[in-house]
C-alpha cells in the first residue's frame, strides 16, 4: 500500500492484534445483539419466512417432509376457497407448502433441539461463514485487506440483514461463494478436483433456490471465457474443456436425487412450484425487456418503486445509473485522463445514496443492487489487466455474475423480483463476490504509481464513504425489520387474546404467514369485510361451537382493527 | 505532487458543486428528490417514520434486549 501517513496509520491499525479481535468480536456481538432484539415469538418480517416456519413445524412434528399443512378452518371451508395463506399449493383437497422442502427440513433438526430461537442459527452462521470466506479469499493477497473484506461483508452488505431472517438466502449464498472460490482455485491450480467441488457446491445450492442456475451459468460463461484468455495460453483448451465437463457432471449428479424426489413426490422434475413458475416465466419471457427495456438498467441498479420501496424522479434514477456505470469503468476513465468524470460520478452516487438513506420518507423495501451496497461499483478495479491472476479471476467472475443476473432479469420479465426485500435477494450471492473483487482491485489501485497519488487518495476516500453508506442501509433495514416484527408481535398477542369461540376473518392476505402461530391455533379465513356469509355457513359455524366472527384489517401501519360480531345476531 | 493534490481538490470541489447544481435544477424541474411512498405515508398517519423509529420503537427495542 502507499506510503501516505493515512495508509501507514491504517496499516498499523489493521495489523494490530487488538484491533483484529475487536473487529471480529464486535461483528459477532452485533449479530448476537440482532438475534436477541428479535421478538421471542414466531412473528416474521416476510410472509415467506412464516411459510417456511409452518412447513418446518409440520416436519418437526410429523417427521415427514411431504405431509400437507394443517388448516383448522377446513370444517367451514371444505372447498379451500378462503385459505388465508398468501402462497400455497393445492393437491386435491390438501394444502401444501409453496416453498422447497430442504431449508425447512434442515431447520427442523435445529428447531427440535434449540426451539424457536434456534431457527435463526443456520442463517446467522451462514452469514458469519460467508464473511470468513471473504477474509480467506483476500488473505493470500493482504491480511489487512482481508479484514476489510470480512467486515464489509458482515456489516455493510445485505448478508447482515438476511442473516437475521428465517430464510435460506445466506446459506445459498455461502454455497455459491464456495463454488466461486473453488473455480478460482481451479483456474490457478489447474486441478480438476476444484472444478468438481465447484459443481458440487452449485448443485447443493440449487436444492435451496432454483435461481442458483443463474450463477451456474455465470461460472460456465466465465470458464468458457477463461479458455480463450491469454493467461490460459500455457494450458490446452481441451484440458480446460474437460475440467468444465467435470464441473457440469458433478453439478448434474448432485441434482439427480433432487429431480428424483421432485418427480416422485410432486410429479415434475423441477418440483410443483418451480414448474409453475418456470411456465409463467417462459410465457412472459422478454416482456420486461419489450415493454420497458430502457428502464431495466435503473431498475436493476437503483430499484423499482414496488413493494413499499422508495423511488427517485426519473431524471435522478438515470443519474444514479450513469454514475454507477462511470464508477464501475473508473479504471478505464482514469487511463483516458478523465478523472473529473470519475469524481463527478462518485459524488453523484454518494449524494443520491445519502438522500435515500437519510430521507424521513418511509420505505420497507430496497430492490437496487447498487443502492443497497454502493461500494460494489469498485469491483471494476478487479478487471484491470495489470492485476494479479487471482484478482482478475474474481473480477472476471463478478462481471459474468452481473451479466448473468441482468440477462435473467430481462428474460424473466419480473420488475419487482424478490417482492418484500432489503437488497435484491435473488442477487445475494453476487455481493460477497463483488466485495472480494473490489477489495482486491482497490489494493492494486492504491499501489499503482501510474495513477496520481491525489487521485488514489480521493478514490479511497469515496470508497470509505460508500462503505459507511452501506452500513447505514443495513442499520436502517434492520431497524425497519425490528419495528415491523414488534408491531406484528403486538398483533399476535391481540389475536391470541380473542376467545376460542371466535372465527377470525381478514382481508390481509399476508397476515396468516406473518403470525403463523395464530393460523395454526385459530380458525382463520381470508375474507373481505364486504363478504356476507351464507346462512348455512353460519349454521354450521354455530353448530361447531363458534359464537363470534371478528373482522381483522389494518387501521394504520402500526395498528390492527378488530371488529367482532355475533354469529347469531343481526350483525350480517 | 502538491500541484496534483490541489488539482484533485479543485476537481472534487467542482464535481460537488456540479452535483449540487444538477440536484437543485432537477428539484425545480421534477419536484423533490424522493417520491413519497404514498400508501405507506397514509398508513403512518401524520408523523414521519423517524418519529416512530426513534421515540416509540427504539425504547421498546432497547427494553426488550434487557428483558
Amino acid at each position: 500500500m502507499g506510503n501516505h501517513p493515512f495508509y501507514r496509520s491504517a496499516g498499523y491499525i489493521l495489523d494490530s492484534d487488538t484491533f483484529r479481535w475487536l473487529l471480529i468480536g464486535g461483528t459477532l456481538i452485533a449479530y448476537l445483539a440482532g438475534l436477541f432484539l428479535l421478538p421471542d415469538r414466531p412473528v416474521f418480517w416476510s410472509p415467506d419466512e412464516g411459510g417456511k416456519y409452518l412447513h418446518m413445524r409440520q416436519i418437526a412434528s410429523s417427521h415427514q417432509i411431504a405431509n400437507p399443512l394443517p388448516y383448522r378452518g377446513r370444517m367451514l371451508d371444505p372447498g379451500l376457497e378462503n385459505v388465508p395463506l398468501l402462497y400455497w399449493l393445492r393437491s386435491g383437497n390438501q394444502i401444501l407448502s409453496w416453498w422447497p422442502v430442504w431449508f425447512p427440513a434442515i431447520s427442523s433438526w435445529v428447531y427440535r433441539f434449540l426451539g424457536f430461537r434456534g431457527i435463526y442459527l443456520i442463517p446467522v452462521l451462514s452469514s458469519v461463514l460467508l464473511s470468513t470466506m471473504a477474509y480467506w479469499t483476500v488473505s493470500g493477497a493482504s491480511k489487512r485487506l482481508a479484514l476489510v473484506a470480512m467486515a464489509v461483508t458482515a456489516l455493510a452488505s445485505p448478508i447482515a440483514f438476511y442473516g437475521l431472517t428465517f430464510w435460506e438466502h445466506t446459506l445459498q449464498s455461502l454455497l455459491v461463494f464456495l463454488a466461486f472460490a473453488s473455480i478460482v482455485r481451479g483456474w490457478t491450480t489447474e486441478s480438476a478436483r476444484w472444478y468438481a467441488a465447484s459443481g458440487l457446491f452449485l448443485g447443493l445450492a440449487t436444492y435451496l433456490r432454483l435461481e442458483t442456475v443463474i450463477y451456474a451459468g455465470a461460472v460456465g460463461m466465465s470458464g468458457v471465457f477463461w479458455i480463450h484468455s491469454r493467461r490460459r495460453a500455457r494450458s490446452s483448451a481441451e484440458a480446460v474443456v474437460s475440467r468444465l465437463a467435470v464441473l457440469a457432471a458433478c453439478f448434474l449428479v448432485v441434482l439427480v436425487p433432487l429431480m428424483m424426489h421432485n418427480q416422485l413426490n410432486e410429479g415434475h422434475i423441477l418440483g410443483r412450484r418451480s414448474a409453475l413458475e418456470t411456465h409463467k416465466v417462459l410465457s412472459t419471457s422478454l416482456s420486461y425487456g419489450r415493454t420497458s427495456m430502457l428502464e431495466t438498467l435503473p431498475d436493476l441498479l437503483f430499484g423499482t418503486p414496488v413493494h413499499g420501496s422508495i423511488d427517485l424522479v426519473p431524471s435522478l434514477r438515470w443519474m444514479f445509473a450513469l454514475a454507477t456505470i462511470a464508477c464501475f469503468v473508473a479504471p478505464w476513465l482514469i487511463r483516458q485522463n478523465l478523472e473529473f468524470v470519475v469524481y463527478l460520478a462518485a459524488v453523484a452516487l454518494i449524494a443520491l445514496c445519502g438522500i435515500v438513506l437519510f430521507t424521513p420518507t418511509m420505505y420497507i423495501s430496497v430492490h437496487g443492487l447498487v443502492l443497497i451496497a454502493p461500494y460494489v461499483v469498485f469491483a471494476g478495479w478487479g478487471l484491470r489487466p495489470s492485476s494479479d491472476q487471482d484478482t482478475l479471476s474474481w473480477g472476471c467472475l463478478s462481471a459474468f455474475g452481473l451479466a448473468a443476473f441482468l440477462l435473467a432479469t430481462i428474460i424473466s420479465g419480473w420488475e419487482g423480483q424478490g417482492g418484500l426485500q432489503w437488497g435484491p435477494r435473488y442477487a445475494l450471492p453476487l455481493f460477497p463476490l463483488l466485495i472480494v473483487a473490489a477489495v482486491r482491485g482497490v489494493r492494486h489501485m492504491v499501489a499503482d504509481e501510474s495513477i496520481e497519488k491525489a487521485t488514489r487518495h480521493a478514490l479511497t476516500g469515496c470508497l470509505i464513504i460508500l462503505v459507511l453508506l452501506g452500513v447505514g442501509f443495513q442499520a436502517r433495514g434492520l431497524l425497519a425489520m425490528f419495528i415491523s416484527r414488534h408491531v406484528y408481535a403486538a398483533w399476535e398477542e391481540e389475536l391470541e387474546a380473542l376467545p376460542n369461540d371466535v372465527i377470525i376473518a381478514t382481508d390481509l392476505s399476508w397476515l396468516a404467514l406473518t403470525v403463523p402461530d395464530v393460523y395454526e391455533t385459530r380458525v382463520m379465513y381470508l375474507m373481505s369485510s364486504e363478504h356476507t356469509p351464507q346462512e348455512d355457513w353460519l349454521r354450521v359455524a354455530q353448530d361447531a361451537g363458534f359464537k363470534h366472527i371478528c373482522q381483522v384489517h389494518r387501521a394504520s401501519f402500526f395498528d390492527l382493527e378488530v371488529s367482532c360480531s355475533d354469529l347469531s345476531g343481526t350483525g350480517f | 505532487m502538491k500541484c496534483s493534490s490541489s488539482k484533485t481538490t479543485r476537481s472534487i470541489l467542482l464535481s460537488v458543486l456540479t452535483v449540487v447544481s444538477i440536484l437543485a435544477f432537477l428539484t425545480v424541474l421534477d419536484g423533490p428528490p424522493t417520491l413519497t411512498n404514498r400508501a405507506l405515508a397514509d398508513e403512518i398517519e401524520q408523523e414521519p417514520y423517524y418519529y416512530y423509529a426513534s421515540y416509540v420503537y427504539l425504547p421498546i427495542l432497547i427494553r426488550s434486549f434487557f428483558q
